[in-house]
């Protein structure tokens, strides 16, 4: 019987812009049935065609908040996370996240958190074509992710951690 | 007792609009102070109403404030970046590590001419910010 992961999905949050130029700022709860958000990324589709790469170019996210916490600063340009940069990439590696120094990724807050996007178009008209209305999907990819206590590894790392941090500070005070 | 060892990541930019053709452009910038250190620097070009693309419109050198310090490298500028990891320059290869409120001059050498600019580049830094995640 094959079995299935259902503690991933990809939640889309469409964006429309309407004319050249136009911010827009749009809010979206995420699904409530996933407690992390462990990647983002976007694509424009609806321009003329061969445009839905360029009209990402000189866009710019305003704002982009998920629960109040930053996840990009205003002015981010919105091609760094699009996936068109990504050709030939399996669709699960061509999302945006951060992630801590030995390359874990360090989620954002799920389970029906606010996402606050604004995002400022940058003005691309392609040659002889309207590229206006077109949307932009911003995707983030959800994760139900199990309780870390449960788990023996994380349990030793954060024992670790928490050793190490206590060995610092005695001898930062030693010295 | 579940350990915090993890700290937020922060972006900050630096823009700098209007760079003329074929000059070299001198910037002066402090990394952030709320960040603890720099992971990664990526730079990219913008001008409203044309696609750059990955065509490389002039290099970037940057150099910190110290007295052993010699410039990083050069790094060429595009209008997208293959990928944002291949696009950053990684700080933590240096031989000290690039901590916030640390004081860096970078000189951006515009080599596409008058075809292109003037346009506008973005310095992208990305750090370790001073606050813990819950």
């Amino acid at each position: 019987m094959p079995t299935i992961d259902r503690k991933k999905k990809i939640q889309v949050i469409p964006i429309v812009i309407p004319a050249i130029g136009n911010e827009v700022e749009i809010n979206a709860s995420v699904d409530k049935q996933f407690n992390k958000v462990t990647g983002i990324a976007c694509s424009a589709l609806g321009a003329a065609a061969g445009a839905d790469e360029a009209v990402l170019q000189n866009s710019v996210f305003n704002r982009f908040e998920i629960d109040s916490d930053e996840v990009f600063p205003p002015g981010y340009e919105a091609k760094f996370i699009g996936v068109h940069r990504l050709k030939g990439v399996p669709p699960d590696e061509a999302f945006y996240s951060n992630k801590d120094k030995v390359g874990q990724i360090i989620p954002f807050n799920g389970n029906n958190s606010t996402v606050t996007i604004k995002y400022k178009d940058g003005g691309f008209v392609a040659a002889g074509a309207p590229n206006y209305p077109y949307t932009v999907n911003v995707y983030l990819r959800l994760e139900q992710v199990s309780d870390e206590k449960e788990n023996p590894l994380e349990k030793f790392k954060h024992f670790l951690a928490q050793s190490f941090e206590k060995w610092s500070k005695e001898n930062a005070s030693n010295k | 007792m579940q350990a915090t060892n993890k700290y937020q990541k922060r972006w900050h930019i630096i823009s700098v609009p209007a760079v003329v053709a074929n000059s070299i452009t001198h910037i002066e910038f402090k990394t952030p102070p709320e960040f603890l250190f720099v992971e990664k620097v990526a730079f990219s070009a913008s001008k409203t109403g044309i696609a750059l693309h990955a065509y490389i419109l002039g290099f970037i050198s940057l150099k910190t404030n110290t007295e052993r310090s010699n410039p990083i490298q050069r790094f060429p500028v595009t209008g997208i970046p293959y990928s944002l990891d291949e696009a950053a320059f990684n700080p933590q290869k240096l031989n000290e590590p690039l901590l916030g409120n640390t004081l860096i001059t970078a000189d951006y050498q515009e080599v596409a001419g008058p075809d292109k600019a003037p346009y506008d580049i973005k310095i992208y830094l990305y750090g370790t910010h001073k606050n813990k995640l819950n």
